[in-house]
């Protein structure tokens, strides 16, 4: 198991943007998805990358923050989904990365596919029975159902493989990295 | 219109809630949801998604006075760039939507061709409404000043002020890089946001297959790119906020 990361003003300056870069993945290449009307990216690769590079907390910060921020720009309605889902993908992917010593891939990788079957998983569950529950009441959140929860389990499993193989592809090339060299 | 100015607004907390009073339509709908209704009832006839098209209409009022603040914050160099990746963020959105619906019906679900269409077009509205909205919010605070007004500041509150800085200084440079690598790609490689540039495609049938490797290389190079550029100058934000939170007078 590696020793618990320290949070310095180093963590803060990569963790502002991972932030930025994972709000503007999601907003730039992102692709609609009529049924439910949530949309595929790519911005789950720097919330993995954050997971494995930084650990659990830097994990849950950006992803309930960045994507989020996209959100807000177009799909309001999925932020509360987004932040907990994405916020639980960063986390579940530092956690168990964090278990490991530093250059440990299998283990990385692992922790890298949790997160993403974090995302199909998270999604399902918002789209199939939480939004539909609080559409009962609100009804801006009636926007899905659990058919269309089924029809973006194909596009969501695309996007949470494509969220690991980038994640572990940069952490690997970013892993030398010390912004205080 | 000097009183549009967000920028002109001294007190911080003053400048931060009207940014939020501005941003309440494109969060929660309201007021928007009242003006279409009251818009429907101008309309004197039946018309087939009067409420859809009158949706539409309440939203360009909206983005009308949006960019007008935006304008009149900012003046109209950075209006134009953030109107640009507006627009690139908002089409490419809106066609890939339309894409989708004819190349995987599957993923349409139950909604029909013409609410896909008009949901995209209102999607467009709202991106180019919002993306400038979003970027006047995070430019319009400075974080050296919130580092100058810490220097003499002391113990925690110094500390957790300066991280707040830091962050809000790195997203506002990340923001930064993507204009500019827009500006320098326009300008010196085309070829890497224009597929109309790639020379090297000669015309045969199979020449539109170019595009997906073509895709798929424009967006690594504009992660790989974005990524260095973003990075790039940390070491020295974070060398000159240790120094600060290590200074005493």
């Amino acid at each position: 198991m590696s020793e618990p990361k320290k949070w310095t003003f180093a963590t803060t300056a990569i963790v502002g943007a991972l932030i930025a870069l994972a709000a503007i993945a999601t907003m730039v290449i992102r692709i609609p998805i009529p049924a439910t009307t949530g949309y595929f990216n790519i911005g789950d690769v720097f919330v993995v990358l954050a997971g494995l590079w930084l650990g659990p907390l830097a994990g849950a910060i950006v992803g309930g923050v960045g994507p989020t921020i996209a959100d807000a720009i177009g799909f309001p309605v999925f932020i509360p989904a987004t932040m907990l889902t994405k916020g639980l993908e960063g986390f579940i992917v530092g956690l168990i990365a964090s278990r490991a010593s530093e250059g440990n891939v299998k283990v990385k990788t692992i922790a890298a596919f949790a997160g993403g079957l974090t995302v199909v998983v998270g999604y399902f569950v918002f789209e199939a029975y939480i939004y539909p529950a609080i559409g009962k009441s609100i009804p801006a959140f009636a926007i899905t159902d659990i058919g269309a929860a089924i029809i973006e389990i194909m596009p969501n499993t695309i996007q949470g493989i494509v969220g690991a193989l980038g994640g572990l592809a940069l952490w690997k090339a970013l892993s030398g990295y010390n912004p205080r060299k | 219109m000097k009183w549009l100015n967000i920028s002109s607004i001294g007190t911080w907390w003053l400048r931060l809630l009207v940014l939020l009073l501005l941003g309440i339509p494109a969060l929660s709908g309201w007021p928007l949801t009242e003006v279409t209704t009251g818009i429907q009832m101008l309309v004197p006839f039946e018309l087939d998604r009067a409420g859809d098209i009158s949706d539409l209409v309440s939203w360009v009022v909206y983005s009308s006075i949006i960019w007008l603040v935006v304008f009149s914050s900012v003046g109209i160099r950075k209006f134009l760039e953030y109107l640009a990746a507006a627009f690139i963020i908002g089409l490419t959105t809106a066609l890939l939507g339309s894409v989708v619906r004819k190349a995987f019906p599957i993923l349409s679900g139950t909604m029909s061709a013409d609410e896909i269409s008009l949901r995209m077009v209102n999607l467009l509205l709202i991106i180019v409404t919002v993306v400038p909205y979003a970027l006047l919010f995070i430019n319009s605070f400075s974080a050296k000043n919130i580092i100058t007004k810490l220097t003499d500041a002391k113990g925690k509150r110094k500390t957790i002020g300066l991280h707040f800085a830091l962050l809000l200084r790195v997203i506002q440079h990340a923001g930064e890089v993507i204009f500019n690598l827009l500006e320098i790609w326009a300008e010196e490689h085309p070829d890497k946001i224009f597929p109309r540039h790639r020379r090297d495609w000669r015309a045969k049938w199979y020449s539109s297959a170019n595009m997906f490797p073509w895709a798929w290389g424009a967006v690594f190079s504009w992660i790989y790119a974005t990524m260095i550029h973003t990075f790039e100058p940390i070491p020295g934000m974070v060398d000159e906020v240790e120094n600060i939170n290590h200074y005493r007078r």
